[in-house]
Parts: C-alpha cells; sequence; structure tokens
C-alpha cells in the first residue's frame, strides 16, 4: 500500500514538474550528438564492404550511403536531381548544345573530415579506377555511355557522352566520390581493391552526418555523429550515432521494435502493416515501393530460344509461344485473374495494383492507363474467339483452331517463381486456382532462384512471376526490358523476346527528345505504357506498399517516399526516464 | 601411440583428396552461377558481366578451376582485367589451399578464409557452450534415471527428453523468444550481446544472457540423446558381474553406482566427444538464424544460396579437416580409457 | 542332389530349424512384449490413424469436406474453426485448413516414410554386402563412407537439394541418398558378427549361395535394427523436411507439407494462432510417436530386459 502511494506522489509530482518545466524543455532541445542512438535493422544480409566503388549489394550501400557525397544529389521531395541538396557536391550543371558534354559545377565548401577539400580530382579517382577494369566493379557499364570525364578545375567536372541520350545522365550518379588522397595511398593499384585490405571495412575519411564506428561480423555495423559535416539542418549532428543491427527472422525483427531493442525498421512485412498502425508506440509511413511485381509471359518459343537481332541488327524469327504467342490470350488471363483480390490477400490490402511498368509514383504515370478489369465472362469469350476451347469437357481447354499450338493441344503452362518468397508463391496459387476456372491448366512450381535465373535468362520458360526494384532517380524507359536488342538468350532482360516496332520508336524518341524537356519525355512514355498495357509482355500486378515503422520517442521522423533518413541529423531519440 | 595417430594422419590423404574432388564438382555441377546473381540487374551489361566471370576464373574449364583452387594460378599468365588481352607479366594472384589460401569471396569480396574467421569465435561459443550443457545435463539425467529405472523421474525425463527432440527447432526458437524475450522480458531476442555504438562486445562472461535461449535450443536434442544414451548404457553396466559384487561386498549404493557403474558406462560417450565437437561446425544453422546469431552454420548456407564458391568450399574443406582429425581424436581417446583395446 | 552331400545337409537342416526355432520365439516374445506395451501400442495407434486420414487426403477432402487443398477463397480468409463449414478454419488464402493438414500430413508423412525406406534399403544392402565379404571391397565402402561423413552434410543437403529437381520426390531422393551411411554402419558391425555364427557357417557348408545366406539368413536377424531405426529416421526426416522449409529449401507451395505450413504461417500468430499450433503439433505428435515406437520395439527386442 505504501508502495503504490508512493508511486502516485511520484506521478502527481512528475506530472507537475513536466508542466513547470515547459518551458525550459522547449530550450533543451539536446545538443550535438546528444540526440541518442538510432537502431535500424537489417534483415538484408551482412554488408559485403564499405569500399564504394566495388559495392554490388543493398546492405552495404545502405551504410555506404552516409559516409560519401554524391556528385549530383537528389531532392528527396520530387526524387529528382537538383542542385544544392544536403549531403552532395554540385551545385549546378548545363549541358552544351549538343547535348553530348556536361559540364557540372561543384561546390568549394566541403571538406573530408580530415579536413581535405573535396575536389573534382575525388570523383575522377573513382571513374579511373571503375575504368580500368582492374577491380571488380560492376558498374563499368557507365562507360558504355561516358566517352571521357574531365575536371578543368578543381571545382568543375566535364563529362563527355558517346551519343546525345537524355538517359546517359543517370550514369554521372553510378560513380561514386571517394577521398582519392587516401584511396591512392591505400591502394597501390586499383587490383589492390579486389585483395583483403583493411581498409574496405575500416574506412576513416569521409563525408556526412556520421563517420565509421565499427564492424561486428554478422552482428552490426555502427557510424558515430561527425560534427565536422557542414549540411545540418540545425547546426550540429544530433544522434550520437546510426547501428545497422543484422536479424535474420523477420518476426523477431517486429518483437525487436516492439520491445525497444531497435527504434527503426525500414522494411515492414504487409502481414504486419496495419498492426504497426495500430501500435501507439510507433510511428509509420506508408509509401508505394519503388519496384513492382509481375508475370512474364514468353512471347517466343520456349523450346527454341533465340536472340531478337543478329549481328547485322535484323530480327531473328523466334517462333511464337503456343499459347502466349497470341495477344488475345494474354489479354484473357490479364481479364481472368483477380489482382485488386490478390492485393487483399497477399498483401493484406497494402499495396496498389499497377497497369503498366510506371508505378504510381513515376512522373510518366498516368492514372487515365487503367488495367484490366476481372472479368471472367469476357476472357472467356475471347480465349473461345482465339481458338481455344473446351469441346472434351474436361475443364481445359484445347486448340481448335487456335494460332500457334497443336491442334487439339491443351492449354496448359509451367509457372515459376523462387521458392522462399512467400508473396510471390501465394500469387501463383491464387494465379493458378483462377485460371484453373478458365479453362487453363497452370502448373505452378517455385524453385531455387538459381534455377530460376538461368530459366529465365536461358528464356526455357512459359510464365514467371518476379518483380523489380527500381533505382532513383525514375527512369521510365523499358529498353533493358522489351527491346530486342537486350533479348539475349543466356544474359538479356529482355528475356521475354518482346520486339514491337511501335515501342521501340517511342522509346528511342523519348531518349532523344532535344533539351530532355521532362514532360515531352513523359507523354512518349504514357504512350509507350499505353500500348504496353495493351500488348502485354508482362502481366502487371501491383506495387506493393512499403512501411518505415519507427519507435514513438524518435524526434524529428518525417520521411519522404524512398528517403527515410533525409533529415537524420535532426533526428533524436527522447529516453523514457 | 605416435606412430598411431601418424599413421592415422597418412590415411586421411586419401580422404581428403576424395573430398575436395568430390564437393568441387558437386558445387559447379549445382545449377547457378555467383555472377549472374551479384548482377541480376538490367543496368549491367552483358560485357560488365563477362568480365566479373572471367577475372573470377569462372569461364575456365572445371579443371583447371580446380586446379586453381587448389594450387592456384600465380604460376600462369592470366587476363586479371579481362580485357582480352595477356600483357608482359600478367600473372594470376591466387595460392591455391595447400598454401592456405582459399580464395576470395565473391559476396564478400575479401579473403573466403577472413571472412570465415570472423564467424568462428561465435559459432566455437555456442557450440562448446551447447555441448557442455548436453553433457552436464544428459549424463546425470540419465544416471539417476537409470538408478530409479522406472521411477517418476525416469519417466518424466525419458517424455522430457523425447518431446524437445520432436519439436522443429526453429519453432522451439521463436516460441522461446515470444515466451522469455517478449511476453517475459526476461532474455535477450538477438544476437550475440548487446548494441552497442563502440567498444566491441564485452567478455562473454558478461552477456551470458545471450546465450541461453540458442545454447538450450541447440543442445535439447543432445540432452536428450546423451541422456537416452547414458541410462541404456548404465543399464548395462549394473548388470555386469563385477557391480554385482561390489554390491554383495558391502561396499555402499552410491559409490557403487556413481564410482563404479557410471565411470565404466561413460566411456562410450568419450568416442561421441571427437565427433561431437566437428559436428557442431555449420550444424546449428537454424538455431543461428533464429536467434541472429552471427555463425558460420548462417554464412554456409548463405553462401551456398549465393554460389560464392570460394567460401563454400572453405567451409567444407575446414570442416571436413576437423571431422578427420575428430575421428582420429575420439579413437585416441577410446584406446587411451578403454584398457581392452590396444594401439596396434 | 547327390546322396553324398545328403548327410550334412541333413545336419545343416537340424541347426538352422534350431536357430530358426529361437528368433521365432523371439519375434514371437517381442511381439508379445509389444502388445502388452501399452505406451508403444498408443503411439502405433496415432501413427496409424494419421496414416489412414493422410491416406485418404483426397477422398476426405473431395467427398466429405467438398474442398481441394488448392481452392482458394478470398472472400473467405482467415476463418476461424467451425466457420462457414470450414472445420478448421481457413488460410491466409481462404483454403480450407483442414484438407490442407491432411494433404500436408500425406506429403510430410510420404517423405519421411519413401526417405527413410529408401535410405534404410540403401543401408542394409550394402551394410550386409561389405560386411559379409570384408577384405577390400568393405576397405573401399568405409573409406567412402568415411568421405562422405567428412563432408559437412549441411554442405550436401544444400547441394543435392539444388541438383535435384524442387518438390516432394527430389526431396526424398535427397534425404534418402544422404542418410544411409549410419545404417550401412550398423548392420555393417552386425553382419561382421553373424556370418562367423553357427547357422550361417552351415548353410555355406551346405552349398547356400552367398546371396541367398546374406537375405535369407542373415537379414531376417537384423529385423529389429532395421524396424527401429526405419521408425527413428521417419521421425526425423519429418524434422528435417520442417527445417528445411524454414530456410526456404523444403517442399515448395502449391505442395503443402506441414513443415511449409508451420513456416509459412509463423506471421499469423496474432491473427490466427490455430494456423500454426495445429501443424506445429502434428509435427511434434507424429515425431514423439515414431520415437516412442523406435524405443518400444528396441526394449522388445532386447535379450537382455527379462520379462
Amino acid at each position: 500500500m505504501r508502495k503504490l502511494s508512493a508511486i502516485v506522489l511520484l506521478v502527481v509530482a512528475a506530472l507537475v514538474l513536466s508542466v513547470l518545466a515547459l518551458p525550459a524543455a522547449a530550450q533543451d532541445e539536446g545538443g550535438p550528438g546528444e540526440g541518442g542512438i538510432i537502431i535500424e535493422s537489417n534483415f538484408g544480409g551482412d554488408i559485403a564492404t564499405l569500399n564504394p566503388i566495388i559495392i554490388s549489394d543493398a546492405s552495404s550501400s545502405a551504410v555506404a550511403g552516409f559516409l560519401y557525397p554524391g556528385i549530383i544529389g537528389l531532392d528527396p521531395e520530387t526524387q529528382n536531381a537538383a542542385p544544392n541538396v544536403a549531403g552532395a557536391l554540385a551545385t549546378g550543371w548545363e549541358y552544351d548544345e549538343t547535348g553530348t558534354v556536361l559540364t557540372i559545377y561543384l561546390r568549394d565548401d566541403a571538406f573530408w573530415n580530415d579536413g581535405t577539400p573535396i575536389t573534382a580530382a575525388d570523383y575522377l579517382y573513382a571513374a579511373e579506377a571503375i575504368k580500368s577494369g582492374e577491380t571488380d566493379s560492376a558498374r563499368t557499364y557507365v562507360f558504355d555511355s561516358i566517352e571521357s570525364i574531365e575536371a578543368p578545375d578543381d571545382y568543375t567536372v566535364v563529362v563527355t557522352f558517346k551519343e546525345f541520350n537524355c538517359r546517359s545522365f543517370n550514369d554521372v550518379n553510378d560513380i561514386p566520390v571517394v577521398p582519392a588522397h587516401i584511396f591512392s595511398e591505400v591502394f597501390e593499384t586499383y587490383a589492390d581493391m579486389n585483395e583483403d585490405v583493411d581498409y574496405n571495412l575500416n574506412p576513416t575519411v569521409t563525408f556526412g552526418p556520421f563517420a565509421f564506428g565499427e564492424y561486428r561480423p554478422a552482428e552490426q555495423v555502427s557510424l558515430v555523429a561527425d560534427q565536422s559535416y557542414p549540411d545540418t539542418i540545425l547546426g550540429y549532428v544530433s544522434p550520437a550515432g546510426w547501428i545497422y543491427k543484422n536479424v535474420a527472422d523477420q518476426t523477431v525483427e517486429i518483437e525487436l521494435l516492439l520491445a525497444g531493442e531497435i527504434n527503426v525498421v525500414a522494411g515492414v512485412t504487409p502481414e504486419r502493416q496495419q498492426d504497426m498502425r495500430d501500435n501507439a508506440d510507433i510511428q509509420t509511413f506508408d509509401y508505394p515501393a519503388n519496384g513492382y511485381t509481375y508475370m512474364g509471359f514468353n512471347l517466343a518459343d520456349p523450346t527454341n530460344p533465340q536472340d531478337g537481332l543478329d549481328e547485322d541488327g535484323n530480327p531473328i524469327d523466334q517462333g511464337n509461344h503456343p499459347l502466349f504467342g497470341d495477344v488475345r490470350v494474354r489479354q484473357a488471363i490479364a481479364m481472368g485473374v483477380d489482382v485488386a483480390s490478390m492485393v487483399d490477400a497477399t498483401l493484406f490490402g497494402e499495396g496498389v495494383q499497377i497497369a503498366t511498368n510506371a508505378i504510381p509514383t513515376s512522373w510518366a504515370y498516368d492514372d487515365s492507363i487503367e488495367p484490366w478489369p476481372f472479368d471472367p465472362e469476357a476472357a472467356a469469350a475471347l480465349l473461345e474467339e482465339a481458338g481455344w476451347i473446351d469441346e472434351d469437357g474436361d475443364g481445359v481447354r484445347e486448340c481448335r483452331g487456335c494460332l500457334y499450338a497443336e491442334e487439339g493441344a491443351p492449354a496448359e503452362f509451367e509457372l515459376l517463381t523462387n521458392a522462399g518468397n512467400t508473396t510471390r508463391e501465394r500469387i501463383g496459387e491464387i494465379i493458378q486456382s483462377q485460371l484453373a476456372d478458365l479453362g487453363i491448366k497452370v502448373n505452378f512450381n517455385a524453385i531455387d532462384f538459381n534455377i530460376l535465373v538461368q530459366t529465365l535468362l536461358g528464356q526455357e520458360f512459359d510464365a514467371i512471376i518476379i518483380g523489380w526494384s527500381l533505382g532513383l532517380p525514375d527512369d521510365p524507359d523499358g529498353t533493358a526490358f522489351y527491346g530486342p536488342e537486350n533479348d539475349l538468350v543466356g544474359s538479356g532482360f529482355n528475356f521475354v523476346s518482346m520486339n514491337n516496332e511501335e515501342l521501340n520508336r517511342l522509346y528511342n524518341e523519348a531518349a532523344h527528345v532535344p533539351g530532355c524537356d521532362q514532360d515531352a519525355r513523359a507523354e512518349l512514355y504514357i504512350e509507350a505504357n499505353r500500348l504496353l498495357r495493351n500488348e502485354l509482355p508482362y502481366l502487371y500486378l501491383y506495387s506493393a506498399n512499403a512501411q518505415y515503422a519507427v519507435r514513438a520517442e524518435v524526434e524529428g521522423f518525417d520521411p519522404f517516399p524512398s528517403f527515410l533518413y533525409w533529415n537524420i541529423d535532426a533526428w533524436r531519440v527522447i529516453s523514457a526516464e | 601411440m605416435l606412430k598411431y595417430t601418424v599413421r592415422r594422419l597418412i590415411q586421411g590423404i586419401p580422404t581428403f583428396f576424395g573430398i575436395t574432388v568430390l564437393s568441387y564438382m558437386l558445387m559447379l555441377a549445382a545449377p547457378g552461377n555467383p555472377i549472374e546473381l551479384l548482377t541480376f540487374d538490367p543496368n549491367i551489361s552483358v560485357e560488365a558481366r563477362e568480365k566479373l566471370a572471367i577475372q573470377a576464373g569462372l569461364n575456365d574449364p572445371w579443371p583447371l578451376q580446380y586446379l586453381t583452387w587448389l594450387i592456384g594460378n600465380d604460376w600462369r599468365p592470366v587476363d586479371m582485367n579481362a580485357n582480352g588481352v595477356l600483357e608482359e607479366g600478367e600473372y594470376g594472384v591466387r595460392q591455391g589451399i595447400l598454401r592456405g589460401d582459399f580464395g576470395r569471396s565473391f559476396f564478400y569480396k575479401r579473403a573466403a578464409i577472413t571472412v570465415i574467421g570472423d564467424r568462428i569465435p561465435a559459432t566455437l561459443e555456442l557450440g562448446v557452450a551447447a555441448l557442455i550443457t548436453s553433457l552436464v545435463l544428459g549424463i546425470p539425467i540419465g544416471v539417476i534415471a537409470a538408478i530409479r529405472r522406472g521411477g517418476i523421474f525416469d519417466n518424466f525425463s525419458r517424455v522430457m527428453a523425447v518431446v524437445f527432440n520432436a519439436v522443429p527447432s526453429f519453432w522451439l526458437g521463436i516460441m522461446m523468444i515470444l515466451f522469455f524475450g517478449s511476453i517475459l522480458g526476461l532474455l535477450p531476442m538477438n544476437g550475440r550481446c548487446g548494441t552497442v555504438l563502440v567498444g566491441g562486445c564485452p567478455p562473454l562472461y558478461a552477456r551470458l544472457e545471450y546465450l541461453i535461449m540458442p545454447t538450450f535450443v541447440l543442445a535439447a536434442g543432445g540432452i536428450a540423446g546423451y541422456s537416452r544414451y547414458m541410462r541404456t548404457s548404465m543399464l548395462e553396466t549394473i548388470s555386469r558381474d563385477y557391480i554385482r559384487t561390489a554390491h554383495a561386498k558391502g561396499l555402499p549404493g552410491r559409490t557403487v553406482w556413481f564410482k563404479h557403474a557410471a565411470r565404466n558406462a561413460m566411456i562410450p560417450i568419450a568416442t561421441f566427444l571427437g565427433p561431437a565437437l566437428t559436428g557442431l561446425w555449420g550444424g546449428a544453422v537454424i538455431t543461428e538464424r533464429v536467434f541472429g546469431w552471427p555463425g558460420v552454420g548462417r554464412l554456409a548456407v548463405e553462401a551456398v544460396t549465393q554460389r560464392d564458391y570460394p567460401v563454400v568450399m572453405a567451409i567444407v574443406i575446414l570442416g571436413a579437416v576437423s571431422t578427420i582429425i575428430g575421428y582420429i581424436v575420439s579413437d585416441i581417446l577410446y584406446a587411451l580409457i578403454d584398457p581392452r583395446i590396444r594401439f596396434s | 542332389m547327390t546322396t553324398a552331400s545328403a548327410e550334412p545337409k541333413g545336419i545343416a537342416r537340424l541347426q538352422m530349424e534350431e536357430e530358426q526355432l529361437i528368433s521365432e520365439s523371439l519375434l514371437k516374445r517381442a511381439l508379445r512384449r509389444l502388445w502388452h506395451d501399452r505406451l508403444t501400442m498408443t503411439a502405433i495407434g496415432v501413427i496409424a490413424i494419421l496414416a489412414i486420414l493422410s491416406i485418404g487426403a483426397p477422398f476426405i477432402s473431395e467427398q466429405i469436406l467438398n474442398t481441394d487443398y488448392s481452392r482458394v477463397d478470398m472472400a473467405a480468409t482467415f476463418l476461424k474453426p467451425g466457420e462457414q463449414g470450414h472445420i478448421l478454419g481457413t488460410d491466409d488464402l481462404g483454403r480450407d485448413h483442414l484438407a490442407r493438414l491432411l494433404w500436408g500430413g500425406q506429403v510430410s508423412l510420404g517423405i519421411g516414410f519413401t526417405a527413410a525406406i529408401l535410405s534404410i534399403t540403401i543401408g542394409v544392402s550394402i551394410g550386409i554386402f561389405t560386411g559379409y565379404y570384408g577384405g577390400i571391397v568393405d576397405d573401399l565402402i568405409m573409406w567412402f563412407i568415411t568421405t562422405i561423413n567428412s563432408i559437412p552434410s549441411l554442405f550436401l543437403l544444400l547441394i543435392f537439394a539444388a541438383l535435384f529437381d524442387p518438390g516432394p520426390l527430389g526431396l526424398i531422393l535427397v534425404l534418402g541418398f544422404l542418410g544411409w551411411t549410419g545404417t550401412t554402419r550398423l548392420v555393417r558391425g552386425e553382419t561382421f558378427s553373424l556370418r562367423e555364427r553357427e547357422f550361417v557357417i552351415s548353410a555355406r557348408a551346405a552349398g547356400a549361395t552367398d546371396l541367398r545366406i546374406m537375405f535369407v539368413h542373415i537379414l531376417p536377424n537384423l529385423i529389429s535394427i532395421v524396424v527401429v531405426t526405419l521408425a527413428i529416421d521417419i521421425g526425423v526426416l519429418i524434422l528435417v523436411e520442417s527445417g528445411l522449409s524454414y530456410l526456404g529449401l523444403g517442399v515448395p507451395p502449391p505442395t503443402p507439407s506441414w513443415g511449409n505450413m508451420l513456416t509459412d504461417s509463423q506471421s499469423f500468430i496474432n491473427r490466427a494462432p490455430h494456423l500454426v499450433i495445429l501443424p506445429g503439433l502434428l509435427i511434434t505428435i507424429t515425431v514423439l510417436c515414431l520415437y516412442v515406437i523406435g524405443d518400444g520395439i528396441r526394449d522388445a527386442f532386447d535379450p537382455t530386459i527379462v520379462d
């Protein structure tokens, strides 16, 4: 009883004190490095390296993003390249009249945390390292479009492209900025980056709100506040540090958040997103993830895969897929699958159905392009028209005068996805069940990702469920997926063997709009998307919602889609006491 | 005895080579290609991917890849920058496992042996803790169960042993996390030590609470196994003549049980120790994953799914070597403990 | 069949009959003991019921439940047991949970049983063979077994899983081909001692072929080892299957198995606990019963235990 009254007394006292202390608290906003520690769970696997020249995995990129400046910043709000973005170097840029020479002007007030100024030489070093081919960087592709990079002075970079193409601009940002004075000392040759050099996991000279703290293999990476960072919002970096803590099980991940052992989960699974919104201890932010899930149709003959073009650039006859070669069958399937319910069932409503490869946040998105309606009757009628009729009454249609299959062949195909991805597995089960109602037999298999990639790139599949995650800034072009030059058996990403002259023309035109005006380009891409919606090389399914879940005691949580941490230097964890 | 040990070690050599050839071939036969996986990205051009494959030696015929892995490629010209031209003095940089170079991880971009080395302490910590726990709990439970055969303790321990052995271990782990970690808030749910900005992991004694749940989940099978084995072994021993004699001589029950019977019944357990120690190697995948334990087992699964050949092979080889040594050690132990066996 | 061999053969037959008499009475005694072992008989009963239900899964789900394990109904997801005629409710895609549990049982029990039979057949055949002949064949096989056993089994499991087609059949082959070495060692040791026994020697003297000796004379004496190993292996394999599912390497959907049902429903523990509890419980009970059966049979055949 005495204990209870003591507690009551304490609570009352605390309340009174807090009211009295309010004006004081308003002034007491913490100080440099006094804002607590931000702890994010890392479900994506351990980091590999923090050398941005050779990074190729997402976990490493997430950490390195705090440590190195980008040459041209992205505005978190618009997701577009912009001058004078915090943490980036460019104050502006301009093209010459041919559109092939890009001059980037760099700020002169950025310094590595050892006091050395950040100059054009730091960008050039990384470019040279990548170009040398001696490192195992996968970014050598940037020199497919870039002819040369020069630095007329310390704060000017001139990039010369091989030809005018609006899409080449994004390649500029794929080259990182690294402290050349340190790197050239640590790595005697570029090839040394491939070796077991300690610096790759212990970078001492950086530029960002945080400097490197320590790395505990397979456990965590920690970064500590770096007060020398000039681009802060408050004039100082508030959090003491940021920790990326490995968690290997997603059920445990959420339990850790609920228990307050971590305070940020950047990718809550769909089935837990509602729980997070309902929880008073958690703040959430939902946004359409920068990516989409689809079912891809192999349009060509899967028994005899061929490249799209021969050496002279002429189309090769690739045959036709017995079922999917006919666009009416693809359209019937689009109407026979209830994508809206699929979003409800597999994503618990946390996603939006899409009609094309433009997700709602894209600058080439047009909401007048609508997905195919769910209409099993129209679908059945279209199949009849295409010559797929169930005459023997066994529930599976046969080819009766269809375009590309043998007479009497059953309407049957194999649908693949990667095992272990439960959402895609559920999608496959739904498609299988719903197409069975339509008289199409689906043999659905979830297989090892390695085998899937081989079957996919080898173009020996019928249909596949997989997803693309997209990069930033947004690039609505689809040449990599639908261009005949990328229809290469065993390696190209146009594995569905799409070749549509109109589409090729639109993409080509959009990439060469004089001055690269975004609105003019968007119009062309929207037209291309309208075509994709009807041609259906993919059945575009949905873009899932992503969710940031952050504990309530974290102040300053104010994200934009894909930009959770743009203001992290102003975050502050209010301790419970 | 030295002679015996040396002979056993020499006998291990053909086994070792058998293992290298067999596992290398199996691994290359598995579908999938590490470069394809690392660069499954439409931005990355076909040429860029091809270059990476050449640098990694993946375009070589498999006997050459095996040879490179075994004895290195620093003795032959190799197109290291993958420009299609063999320049003057452009030699390989690998030394081969026979000279201690296990190659470079495709994914982690550093020496495979460093990647594994980073994980070994955690695996050993958990493995040894589990082994000790299962022995320390399993043996006495077995002995007492045998002494009180048919009693409540016997039946209870037998049932518990079977029940804990029959629950899927990932399920047991997650239930324990939910109960002891989330609901009761008694034990940490994840990892090997606290989340701190700098300062690394404190010494083991300061973070024992992190070890409790994973150790129990990993040891559950062992406790059951050892207690059952010990019980059977005890029952067998106490039916022997000398124990009856000891009883008949009027020695007190406790002395007979623990000094004579239990000691003899423990002999076969010694032979388990070698293989049990090496069995810890990568044997805790599921436990490591549930509890976010930074061990070798998780690395092994990741490495196989990523087709990170150097890491996979290094784990296989280290595991195999320690198993071979484990068998030899346990044979020697057996011979030392059991006077009926002589080295021959 | 000459008269010259008649006499020794007669003696041999006499001895064999005697031996068989002993083993027959052993078998009889074992069966009698089993019959009186209530725990083991209960376990056998439970397994039998589960097996019958699983085998009857197609019939039960089609005729009695009027559904199919893959019939998706998105208007009826996460039903609680008993709702809308679903005895055990529905899962996240509105599929009947009971039908899926039955089919899952067919798959899990089927994999466990078939893979165990496969590995024991291989193990026993090689074990008898190498134990009976000994010599260089034995050395080679033992070397091979040591080699295989020295490769971390996790690696073999993962690689073999990648080599074979995914699905129940692939899993059976993988598990079957990986599990035989233990049985071989056991059987080989037993055969070593059996081949020196009188009934084998006299059979050989009577002109019985090696094959006949191995399979007619030696094999029956291994029956208790085989049955015990079988029961325990099935249990272990069911657990392995569920563990592989957790690692994303088990039976892939749309085929249900207890393992993948348990893994996939993990995140629904708050929303629909019955989806999680039932498969977990079924796995545990099944494995438990199999262990009990294994123990019971071992005890029943144990000559050192007196009634």
